[in-house]
């Protein structure tokens, strides 16, 4: 103890009991590499992994790289069917999502009106309930409306997934759009129509933009309602994963996986700052 | 009082230290001793390390180079938590959860003092700072000055033998500020803890302080008590930082400041022999403004200054003037009749003189003699002295 | 105008969640006819009722060891999953906030990596990356150890996957919420004696009450509605109730005990919409 500390009248608090200081740079560089390794390691061994010839356990680097298990992916007429059918469903989720939740967006962004409140609570409620649960609970009106195994039965599936960032994100968009800009534009001399087109819908773009984005992929990873609605029938991308590994070497899997996670990554990167305020504003909401 | 809250202050060493944010350098070898019970200001504008300093007598940042000591011991390896320090903080830091009382009781529940005697403290320290009802409430049920009275409170509680304030009254509005500023100065008597305090108010340095720092970028410009700080600046920033000050330019020759105006100030004695371009420093309540042929002009001499704006401030008047290019603020008395386009001629009762180069500030300053008609100017050019005698000043 | 606009998403949900959700419903009381007969059809062993309905499909169920069994891993799962993703998180971003770095401001970029990876590839990559021959086990392996650190097939694994995959959201969430506390509230803390744990468990948790119910309540039930994950890295048994359910259906062919499954995983999310509701109650008045 310094001749400070003694000399000290009033009693110092209590020494935390952590032998390693918090603060201390072991500590920090622990917690560190753990992480690392627990979160990006994974990923890279599936890279390392599409590229890997020749690789026998327990080795820990293959013994050749190739470019062999890209050809297979490439060449086989039921993984590049899985791509089509990713490729042209998700946009079609995403256009009927527009379709039925921007004019919703809007009034909600701009209006007042009777139910609003139920709106907003139902639509978000349906992220609030087990996912799997609604799926399973679709799956009697499915049948009886004949659309199991049906592209308009995936894309109902799917659009579930998408409602509430086609319906919420591009209202807060509308939302914030100073009434001030309107009226002056009114004030110009523009009509409705003019106004919705050349004032709120350029202001709302952005956020209709990261709805559009995350929609996109909601629709395009969705993997658990496709799969009870859509298979055998329709094998999309993400279903495929899941037989990809008791059918074919691990290589081609982990191709498979990497175009899988090109739009997403893609995407997401583009978009990640309005996605980050996004969120963590989204869950300020409760 | 009772005697339970007071205590006494230690003594604080700063010898040299320095910190450097990356590129920029917040504090370069600041050196100053606070003796115990002391009232010292750090004072300056944004960037001037002054903040820097404090947090490193806190605890929260490290000095690049120097040493720190408290009574005597260094206390570098001391963390923040267990330093004999306590800081009232600019922005309210109440832990919005905890009622006033908790707030206060935090430190003393953390040292496990028995309840009985942390319940007492509280009670007496909510009495100190006026808020005995205000125990169970949350901060945000506490305006922005009472928010800070808690935390006084709260610094208190833990007995710290130096109390370091960050600008904590500049959220407030005027009045409340005067009133709590006042209200610290008056508690940190009786409790006599050494004090620090930290702020870009110089009417408040010049308020409370038994001793003010005056700094910029992160260097001291100078120390001394409230008074010499005032009445004999050492730099032009300092004169100009404290207070409002009119610069003359003009050149220094044998018989003294040769103004741009024509008229010469006197020096009376001067240890720096160079000739060339200086600076006369005047406050604008040392201006003597004469009506041209009025009584006493004669004793004035150079060209009239003609006013451009006059200023009503309350119980005095501003007056701009100018003379060519060269402008100059007076206060005057609210009763003096006086339009735009006046002419009058000047005389000065005390002029502070530096020299034209920023870099070499060498301040000559003159105690009042009489203000008028005294006729014997006298301005030492000075080094690290203070107040150095002379006779009064005038325009000749 | 705005309302019916407004309502258009509404009836999309009322067609393809409230109706369905209804009819499962009839379906588990034993309403085998109507718009449920094609379903039924399908279906084995199904049970019917008349009247009200029957309770009958429900009792067998819950009578059943093995579903028992998969209630039990998948309660126990969902709360391990949710306290990990909570403690992992909370160390994560309080340690940044009191005592900022480079390694920790690397940190919280990194923890959010796993948002931009679909949940398919991340539970492939975990199941690959600790799987039999995946690089852990291999690992261990060239140290010495046998057939050690495989978690794939496990429900330890399941654990790991649902933080891998959670811990984004609860990096955000608790990010923002701690940037909302003042620094000097926490360096007051400091000066008044306060080290790190107790400055985290004293003043800055009881602040973030709400951030904390919200990132384990959507863990939770994140966990609990999941079945990629499970699917893909878990047991065969015991089984993740969402994998219960999916396979009663596909595999076994019986929708009706699918959908009691299904309103099962509904009743427990019940009790994390309860628990929700507690926790987010506006705080009381702290007295002493």
């Amino acid at each position: 103890m310094s001749a400070l500390a003694s000399a000290v009248e009033v009693p110092v608090a209590r020494r935390s009991l952590l032998p390693v200081a918090l603060g201390s740079a072991l500590a920090r560089v622990i917690l560190f590499l753990a992480a690392l390794f627990f979160i990006v390691t994974p990923l890279a061994w599936i890279v390392l992994l599409a590229f890997a010839g020749g690789f026998t356990f327990p080795s820990l680097k293959p013994s050749s790289l190739t470019l062999a298990w890209w050809r297979a992916v490439f060449t086989s007429p039921g993984l590049l069917h899985s791509v089509f059918l990713s490729v042209t469903i998700a946009p079609v989720v995403l256009v009927v999502s527009m379709v039925i939740c921007l004019p919703a967006a809007y009034a909600i962004g701009r209006y007042d009106f009777p139910g609003k409140r139920f709106v907003l609570l139902s639509v978000f409620s349906i992220n609030a309930f087990p996912r799997i649960s609604l799926y399973i609970a679709m799956i009697p009106m499915l049948f009886f409306l004949n659309l199991m195994g049906t592209v308009v039965g995936v894309v109902a599936v799917q659009l579930i997934g998408t409602i509430l960032f086609m319906t919420w994100i591009p209202a807060t968009g509308f939302a914030a759009i100073p009434d001030e800009l309107v009226e002056a534009a009114r004030d110009a001399g523009a009509s409705r129509l003019q106004v919705f087109r050349r004032v709120l819908f350029p202001l709302a773009r952005p956020s209709i933009t990261i709805a559009a984005v995350l929609s996109f992929l909601a629709a395009f990873d969705e993997a658990q309602g496709t799969f009870l609605v859509g298979a055998p029938t329709y094998v999309t991308m993400p279903i495929r994963m899941y037989s990809l590994v008791l059918n074919y070497p691990v290589g081609v899997s982990a191709v498979f996986a990497l175009v899988l996670s090109v739009p997403s990554v893609v995407l997401l990167l583009s978009v990640r700052k309005q996605l980050f305020a996004g969120t963590s504003s989204a869950m300020h909401l409760h | 009082m009772s005697t339970s809250t007071s205590h006494h202050g230690s003594e604080l060493v700063l010898e040299a230290i320095g910190k450097a944010f990356g590129e920029a350098r917040a504090v370069e070898g600041v050196s100053l001793t606070v003796e115990p019970s002391e009232f010292v200001t750090l004072l300056g504008p944004s960037g001037s390390g002054k903040t820097t300093i404090l947090r490193m007598i806190g605890g929260f940042v490290a000095p690049d180079t120097g040493r720190i000591l408290i009574d005597g011991s260094d206390v570098c390896d001391v963390p923040v938590e267990r330093r004999p320090t306590a800081m009232l903080f600019q922005q309210l830091s109440l832990w919005p959860h905890l009622s006033v009382a908790r707030n206060i009781s935090f430190g003393l529940e953390l040292r496990r003092r028995p309840k009985q005697e942390i319940d007492e403290r509280v009670r007496e320290l909510l009495e100190v700072v006026g808020l005995s009802d205000f125990g169970a409430r949350l901060p945000s049920q506490l305006s922005g000055g009472q928010q800070q009275r808690v935390a006084l409170a709260r610094a208190l509680a833990l007995e710290p033998r130096i109390l370091l304030l960050d600008e904590p009254f500049s959220a407030l509005d005027t009045k409340l500020r005067i009133e709590l500023r006042t209200f610290v100065r008056n508690l940190q008597r009786e409790v006599g803890t050494t004090t620090l305090l930290v702020t870009h108010d110089q009417e408040e340095a010049l308020g409370i302080s038994d001793r003010i720092v005056v700094l910029r970028d992160g260097c001291v410009e100078q120390i001394g008590d409230p008074t010499e700080i005032y009445d004999a600046p050492r730099t032009s920033f300092v004169a100009e930082f404290l207070g409002a000050m009119n610069f003359l330019r003009g050149s220094l020759t044998r018989e003294g400041v040769a103004l741009e105006s024509g008229t010469i100030v006197p020096v009376v004695e001067r240890t720096d022999g160079t000739l060339g371009p200086a600076k006369i420093g005047v406050r604008p309540e040392d201006v003597i403004v004469l009506a041209v042929g009025a009584e006493g002009d004669e004793g004035a001499g150079g060209d009239a200054f003609s006013v451009e704006q006059i200023t009503v401030k309350g119980h005095y008047k501003e007056l701009s003037m100018r003379s060519g290019d060269q402008w100059l603020r007076a206060y005057v008395g609210k009763d003096l009749t006086t339009h735009e386009g006046d002419r009058f001629r000047l005389r000065f009762r005390r002029t502070h003189l530096f020299g034209e180069d920023p870099q070499e500030e060498v301040a000559g300053d003159s105690v009042p003699g009489a203000p008028s008609g005294d006729g014997r100017g006298a301005t030492r050019v000075a080094g690290d002295q203070g107040l150095l005698p002379s006779g009064g000043m005038q325009l000749r | 105008m705005a309302s019916l606009l407004g309502f258009l998403p509404i009836a999309f949900l009322v067609v393809f969640g409230g109706i369905p959700i209804l009819l499962s419903l009839l379906l588990v009381l034993g309403h085998l006819g109507g718009p449920n007969s094609a379903v039924s059809q399908l279906g084995q062993g199904e049970i019917s009722g008349r009247g009200f309905g029957t309770l009958g499909a429900i009792t067998q169920l819950l009578e059943n060891k093995g579903f028992q069994q998969n209630v039990v891993a998948t309660v126990v799962v969902v709360l391990v999953s949710s306290a990990v993703v909570l403690g992992v998180g909370v160390t994560m971003t309080v340690w940044h906030r009191l005592r900022p770095s480079r390694p920790t401001a690397i940190l919280q970029f990194v923890s959010v990596i796993p948002l931009f990876i679909p949940v398919v590839i991340a539970s492939f990559s975990l199941w690959t990356f600790w799987g039999d021959r995946g690089f852990t086990n291999s690992l261990a392996q060239q140290l010495g150890l046998q057939h050690a650190l495989i978690f794939s097939g496990t429900l330890q694994g399941v654990v790991l996957a649902e933080l891998w995959v959670s811990l984004p959201f609860a990096v955000l969430l608790l990010r923002a919420g701690l940037a909302s506390l003042s620094d000097s509230s926490l360096d007051a803390a400091r000066d008044a004696g306060s080290g790190p744990f107790t400055t985290t468990r004293r003043i800055i948790l009881p602040q973030l009450r709400r951030e904390l119910t919200v990132v384990f309540c959507f863990t939770a039930v994140g966990v609990l509605g999941s079945f990629t994950v499970p699917y893909i890295i878990g047991p065969s048994s015991p089984l993740l109730l969402g994998v219960d359910a999916v396979n009663t259906f596909s595999s076994y062919n019986e929708p009706q005990q699918a959908a009691v499954i299904g309103f099962a995983i509904f009743v427990l999310a019940a009790f994390i919409g309860a628990l929700y509701a507690v926790g987010s109650r506006r705080r009381r008045v702290g007295t002493r």
